[in-house]
């Protein structure tokens, strides 16, 4: 019964279903986007078991992409601290190599953890008496057309290509590494760190080691690597107008399916009166309508989460440098289906409880 | 058996005075019509007596139950009367068999047994062949026979048409009297409201109504 208006009024159903995959489906994009992107980030500096991130205090008010820039003598005193088991520094540097490329290119010790943890797919590892040769991520290579051998400019400078990588991390998988001798050099950074990662190796003295640090080192903060991804990189500021759009396209969404109920509503008066008639209570009725705009928004939903998802495989494939996640959080998938069967309950009730009102003698007149 | 005490029915909105302190008494099994000009307050009468609309003043006992006092009112339709409509008012996109079913979903019994006895009635009133069509495939006649079956769905007491031949033809008219005429004879009563007087004539009696009285009352000897 309760398919029979879905699956027989076919161009409406489609139409309803459309409008609210679109919806579901470009939040399910934008979020994947955002919240991947804090997920990337945070990969990048809690690899290694690092738990803590040491960054230059900010200045008042400057926050946005502020990475810091600490003399390397922080370093030496970090590996000095009780409770410290191991301190990397870390030269992150984003260079515009096209227009189209943009990629991240991270200033490593080469005998530090960063490249120990390298899947290796052509050429080899970054060695302690390297000069200045980078290795790229895979995607970077691919994006690029690179192989080992090649020559890559960054900076003037012309670098060859000694190794390519995968690391899984696909903000590094779209980058590439240098030594963090020939990174300082290369862009007069002198004896500069951009950030240092600290790995305490007992979890309970996390906070102890926090507080020593910053006690020791007045103009610098060690925040754990989740609160320095989001914080820090401001992917906050991302992942709320991610969401932002997201509510937008769910309002439409409501409206819509709020518009094709009360239209339903309309058509199907003297429907109403006929199931009054025939002895429906208005409950079961209410029902009736709810539960129809459940299953039209239930495949919306399930139909948005395939574009979305769909959208960001392309994404990942077409901007290969970009480090676009290529899938999506379970859990912004099951978000994803709670809030399309929201949008059917919000947007199916009122139309319903329209229905409600009814006076049957009233509809049963209405042709 | 149905009792009506002075049933006063005023539409507020339009300041109508549809019925007029209605005295009445029709027994179990009787076949009655009810006729009369346009506007004297036949519909609201069947209305009133199915439940679906509520006297201003007056009180309705069907079987010793008042109307007034019933908490659910959908219950009593359910179970006590069914309506056929002038116009068949089938739902479009429903089959023959799904709009009979229609009124034993509430009641909850299993998908199958709905199904067979949907198709039960269908061949009942002459349509089994026409089972899986839709209202728009089928003719006026046919429509109304479907009403008439999903009239007969839960096995009502009482049945309630409202002109259900006002839309067709004398002979399809016909058909449909003798279908409702056969009710009678199972103990069922029924309550027609026509313009037609061969169909009145059918009926074994006769109630005349005008300005919302009922100003003539008699048995059909025929």
């Amino acid at each position: 019964m309760l398919l029979r208006n879905i699956t027989r009024r076919k161009l409406r159903t489609s139409l309803s279903i459309l409008g609210i995959a679109l919806s579901i489906g470009s939040t399910v994009a934008l979020l994947g986007i955002s919240l991947g992107l804090v997920g990337q980030v945070s990969a990048v500096v809690s690899e290694a078991g690092s738990e803590l991130t040491v960054v230059q205090r900010l200045p008042k008010n400057l926050t946005f992409g502020y990475l810091g820039n600490m003399p390397g003598e922080v370093v030496e005193g970090l590996r000095a601290l009780p409770g410290v088991a191991r301190a990397t520094p870390l030269v992150l540097l984003p260079a515009t190599l096209t227009r189209e490329i943009v990629f991240l290119i991270y200033g490593v010790e080469p005998d530090g953890p960063e490249v120990a943890r390298l899947k290796i797919t052509s050429g080899r590892r970054l060695r302690p008496d390297d000069g200045p040769v980078v290795m790229l991520g895979r995607r970077a290579a691919d994006g690029m057309g690179k192989a080992v051998g090649d020559i890559i400019s960054i900076g003037g400078r012309e670098l060859p290509v000694a190794g390519i990588y995968r690391s899984g991390v696909s903000l590094q998988d779209g980058g590439a590494m240098m030594p963090l001798a020939a990174a300082r050099a290369l862009f007069g950074l002198q004896d500069r760190v951009s950030l240092v990662k600290v790995k305490v190796g007992d979890p309970r003295r996390i906070r102890d080691v926090q507080d020593a640090i910053e006690a020791r080192f007045p103009d610098v903060t060690a925040i754990t690597s989740e609160e320095f991804a989001r914080d820090r990189l401001n992917l906050e500021a991302a992942v709320q107008a991610a969401w932002a759009i997201s509510v937008i396209a769910l309002l439409l969404s409501v409206l819509a399916v709020a518009n094709t109920m009360a239209m339903t509503v309309l058509e199907r008066t003297r429907e109403i009166g006929i199931l009054l008639a025939v002895g429906w209570s208005r409950v079961r009725i209410v029902g009736l309508f709810l539960g129809e705009s459940l299953v039209l928004s239930g495949l919306g939903g399930l139909l948005g989460i395939g574009l979305g998802a769909g959208a960001l495989r392309l994404l990942s494939e077409g901007y290969q440098t970009l480090p676009f996640p290529a899938s999506v959080a379970p859990a912004v998938l099951a978000g994803a289906m709670g809030l399309a069967l929201g949008v059917g309950v919000i947007g199916g009730f009122l139309p319903a409880w329209q229905a409600t009102r009814v006076d049957p003698v009233v509809a049963l007149r209405a042709v | 058996m149905i009792r009506l005490r002075g049933v006063t029915k005023i539409y507020r909105s339009a300041e109508v005075v549809a019925l007029r302190g209605i005295d009445l008494a029709i027994d179990q099994g009787e076949f009655v019509a009810v006729v009369g000009p346009s506007g004297s307050g036949k519909s609201t009468l069947l209305h009133i007596l199915g439940a679906l609309d509520r006297p201003t003043a007056g009180e309705v006992c069907v079987d010793r139950t008042s109307l007034g006092s019933l908490r659910r009112p959908d219950r009593f339709r359910l179970r006590t009367v069914g309506f056929v409509f002038q116009w068949h008012h089938l739902i479009p996109v429903l089959t023959a068999a799904e709009n009979v079913e229609v009124p034993m979903v509430p009641l909850g019994a299993p998908r199958r047994q709905r199904r067979q006895r949907a198709l039960a009635l269908l061949e009942r009133v002459g349509l089994s062949h026409r089972a899986g069509h839709l209202p728009s495939q089928l003719s006026g006649g046919e429509s109304q026979r479907v009403a008439v079956a999903r009239a007969l769905a839960n096995g009502p007491p009482i049945i309630l048409a409202d002109e259900p031949t006002g839309e067709l033809d004398s002979e399809t008219g016909q058909e449909i009297v003798r279908l409702l005429a056969g009710l009678d004879a199972e103990g069922r009563t029924v309550i027609i409201v026509t313009h037609n007087p061969q169909v009145a004539l059918a009926a074994r009696r006769t109630l005349t109504l005008r300005d919302g009285r009922i100003v003539d009352d008699r048995g059909n000897f025929n």
